[in-house]
């Protein structure tokens, strides 16, 4: 890390090089982290964190430069002195790790083919309040509520699947209700509740609850927000997933 | 009528003028009461003993991240406190006697946050707790135990790049949470909870969807990734059953161009019923905005003397140097005024609240705007006081160069739409003060200089007293009619939370979080080169008068 450094400011008296990065860190401050996006000290905002990060100074310099296209990430070769540049790519190299977490370095993630995008855009659709995602994850999206998507069978009709694990909760003072149980233990008895759009995870003590097997529910209830047309653009997605695992 | 009937109408019709917006012996909600006002009605500190003012107790919680930017909840007694990773503590009130404590528990494979870690309080109600988490969880905590008793995830944060960073508000039955996400490519939304089960009770898309109305006000596809986020706390009216909610700025924040049109519901005031979620009436403050101005601040209620006659209104300090004035029972604009001297983004403001002169960033250019993004007022909040009819804000002079881009987003990723650079205004200095303006007419009674800026909330009490704290770890005491100063008190940590007023057994304390943090609080050393860093740390400091005082 220090050598990174010093080969930067190899010209540079020592005290001039901290006040080179002293300067870089005010750069830093109110053009870097404010607002909200590499973060306070580089500890990540919504953009990437920095401490840490194994970028050379030249990679640095390009990327402060010419920015990241389509990425969020500014160019800011037009906007600040060429000085402050230097100053606070300086600065960023005080951040480095010996840790590799250069950007180019993370896994590639692999690209959904084009007849299955719109199915991906579907089970996630953000504007109908999470989709198919508010009880399945998949492609570390969405949530571990329901089966692993990855390792099912191949299904054409979302709407009748069989419906093995789901259980009926009488809670003591409450209604029954259908369930997924998440954990059964002599502490503590955790369960999905099914009955809401956004599943709960309820937490009982054990003698607070009663668990019968089975359940009126059914997955048609999940998915009536789709149409038909929709839930097989969705299928071809899902399709795409179980060959591609 | 039988006497006991007019008996209990009285002492009901009391109530309900005592009811006014002060708190009493608790804090029971994030404003102090469902008004806001962020003041306490306790009285035994006042302007002739706070010299005598004493810690009672500290209490360290260990999360350091961020900083403590949290307002305690106290009720009956007991505090209740959260820290920026969801920590939850229980607090005895009187003796910093810990009850219990909660950290929530981030999954294995928890992603980096878009909006970091951090956590501006729980609400309570229905003997549960609630905390919003960074990975955009709700999550209900027995109020005796501190055990988990429900949890539900709003929205995977990895696809909307969104969390829950504000408290939630608990009010009837119900809890309702905002999320962060005006910065990224999201649709913003409201979410209402069954307080006792945690079911979905509505959700309010604050961008109106296709056949809504408002919906034409966004091109093409724009309003899915319009932004429009909750991430602060609402207010309510019972009296009038409506909830009110700020809406953040709309997204691409710095571009409109893409998404030409009024944007509604971003920049805006929301009157939802809270019973269905539906909207009742809004206000919008910033038509396609373009300089990331958030409405999300807290929404004041007071009854004031307008024209001739007491209207209940709304006060709103906003990020662009201006306080908005609305009826709250209707959403009509009464009048709006500038509470900053650095404002250039528009000229004005019209008698019927429309923006005049709008100065606009442009692609490629850098252009100075005033006040920043960080706002004439960030989100700590401001203060009402009914006996000197003021208001107290914490503000700061500042400006950026901002230069906008053209940007194409991905769902939940990053929706900024250029760029900002904070610098201090034409004067040369960045500046921050805390300032009292009468309420009903805006006119400046007073203002006190920081030595940097404030970026804690502001407590008032019927004592007559201000309190507040700086980044430099003094928590102090303000005259609320003159601003002199009475008391300080240094904490080791700067200041960046909420501090309130409670009592026990008739004893009044007063409780501040200190330990300095958050995204915007990093570009101190930027602002202010010849000043300290501020100290990071995460404690609550309790003050009471030594005993025998009066
Ligand atoms: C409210 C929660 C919920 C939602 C929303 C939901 N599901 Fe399911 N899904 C379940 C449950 C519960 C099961 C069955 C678990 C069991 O009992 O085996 C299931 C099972 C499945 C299975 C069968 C898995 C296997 O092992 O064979 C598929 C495929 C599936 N869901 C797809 C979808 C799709 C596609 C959507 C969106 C269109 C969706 N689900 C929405 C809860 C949900």
């Amino acid at each position: 890390m220090m050598r990174a450094l010093l080969l930067l400011a190899a010209a540079l008296p020592l005290c001039a090089q901290d006040a080179l990065v002293a300067r870089g860190e005010k750069v830093f401050q109110t053009s870097c982290s404010v607002p909200y996006c590499h973060g306070p000290n580089g500890t990540a905002g919504r953009a990437p964190k920095l401490v840490g990060h194994s970028f050379t100074a030249r990679e640095l310099s390009n990327i402060v430069s010419d920015g990241i296209a389509n990425k969020g990430m500014p160019a800011f070769g037009a906007q600040l002195p060429a000085d402050d540049i230097r100053a606070v790519v300086g600065y960023i190299m005080t951040l480095r790790g010996s840790a590799p977490a250069s950007a180019s370095q993370t896994v590639a993630a692999r690209t959904v083919p084009e007849d299955a995008q719109s199915g991906k855009a579907l089970f996630f659709d953000a504007v109908r309040m999470g989709g198919c995602g508010r009880c399945h994850e998949l492609e570390k999206r969405g949530s571990r509520v329901a089966t692993d998507l990855k390792t099912a069978a191949a299904h054409t009709d979302l709407r009748s699947i069989e419906v093995h694990h789901v259980m009926t909760a009488q809670p003591a003072g409450e209604s029954a209700f259908p369930v997924l149980v998440a954990e059964q233990s002599q502490k503590r008895v955790r369960v999905f509740d099914l009955s809401s759009p956004l599943p709960v995870l309820r937490t009982f003590a054990p003698d607070a609850v009663k668990l019968t097997a089975g359940s009126a529910w059914e997955h048609r209830e999940a998915v009536s927000g789709y149409s038909d047309a929709e839930l097989q653009e969705i299928a071809k997605y899902l399709q795409w997933v179980a060959a591609a695992k | 009528m039988p006497l006991v009937r007019v008996l209990a109408l009285v002492i009901l019709s009391k109530l309900l003028l005592a009811g006014d917006g002060a708190t009493q012996t608790d804090w029971p909600s994030y404003g102090g009461t469902y008004a806001a006002w962020r003041h306490s009605a306790l009285k035994q500190i006042n302007t002739g003993n706070v010299k005598n003012l004493l810690p009672a107790w500290a209490f360290q919680t260990g999360d350091y991240e961020n900083g403590l930017q949290s307002t305690p909840i106290a009720v009956d007694g007991v505090l209740y406190l959260s820290t920026s990773n969801s920590w939850a503590f229980a607090l005895d009130g009187a003796t910093g006697r810990m009850l219990w404590e909660y950290h929530y528990a981030f999954p294995a494979d928890s992603p980096a946050l878009a909006y970091g870690r951090q956590n501006r309080g729980v609400a309570v109600s229905h003997g549960l707790v609630f905390l919003g988490t960074p990975d955009n969880h709700l999550v209900a905590l027995n109020q005796k135990t501190g055990e988990e008793v429900w949890k539900v995830n709003i929205e995977d944060s990895r696809q909307c790049g969104c969390n829950t960073t504000g408290a939630p508000l608990a009010i009837k039955d119900i809890v309702v949470a905002g999320v962060t996400g005006g910065d990224s490519a999201h649709r913003g939304y409201l979410t209402a909870l069954d307080a006792k089960t945690g079911r979905l009770r509505w959700r309010f898309y604050t961008i109106p969807g296709p056949g809504e109305p408002g919906h034409d006000t966004w091109k093409g596809d724009t309003w899915k990734y319009g932004g429009g986020s909750t991430w602060m706390t609402g207010s309510f009216d019972p009296e009038l059953n409506l909830l009110y909610w700020g809406v953040g700025n709309a997204s691409s924040d710095l571009n409109g161009s893409k998404r030409k049109g009024d944007n509604l519901y971003t920049a805006s005031i929301v009157a939802l019923d809270p019973d269905t979620g539906k909207i009742k009436w809004h206000f919008q403050e910033v038509p396609n905005d373009v300089w990331d101005f958030d409405a999300t601040f807290e929404q004041i209620l007071v009854d004031l003397p307008i024209g001739g006659r007491t209207r209940k209104v709304m006060l709103h300090p906003t990020k662009g140097g201006y306080i908005w004035m609305l009826d709250r029972a209707t959403g009509e604009f009464l009048k709006a005024w500038p509470f900053a001297k650095n404002i250039n983004w528009v000229a004005g403001i019209t008698e019927t609240g429309k923006l005049a002169g709008r100065v606009e960033p442009e692609v490629g250019k850098r252009k100075l705007i005033c006040p920043s993004v960080v706002g004439a007022k960030n989100w700590n909040q401001g203060a009402y006081s009914p006996n000197t009819g003021m208001l107290y804000l914490p503000v700061q002079e500042m400006c950026n160069d901002l230069v906008a881009r053209e940007e194409n987003v991905a769902e939940g990723g990053p929706s900024t739409g250029g760029n900002w650079f904070i610098k201090p205004p034409a004067s040369g200095k960045a500046e921050g003060y805390i300032a009292a303006f009468d309420a009903a007419t805006g006119e400046r009674r007073w203002s006190v200089p920081a030595t940097t800026w404030i970026m804690a909330s502001i407590l008032s009490t019927d004592g007559g007293l201000v309190f507040t704290g700086d980044p430099e770890g003094n928590f102090f005491a303000l005259d609320a009619r003159s601003g002199a100063r009475l008391w300080s008190f240094q904490t080791g940590g700067g200041h960046r939370g909420s501090p309130i007023s409670y009592s026990i057994g008739g004893r009044q304390y007063i409780a501040t979080p200190t330990g300095w943090g958050s995204l915007v609080g990093a570009a101190h050393r930027g602002l202010f080169p010849d000043a300290p860093a501020p100290r990071q740390g995460s404690a609550l400091f309790v003050f009471k008068l030594p005993e025998g005082v009066r």
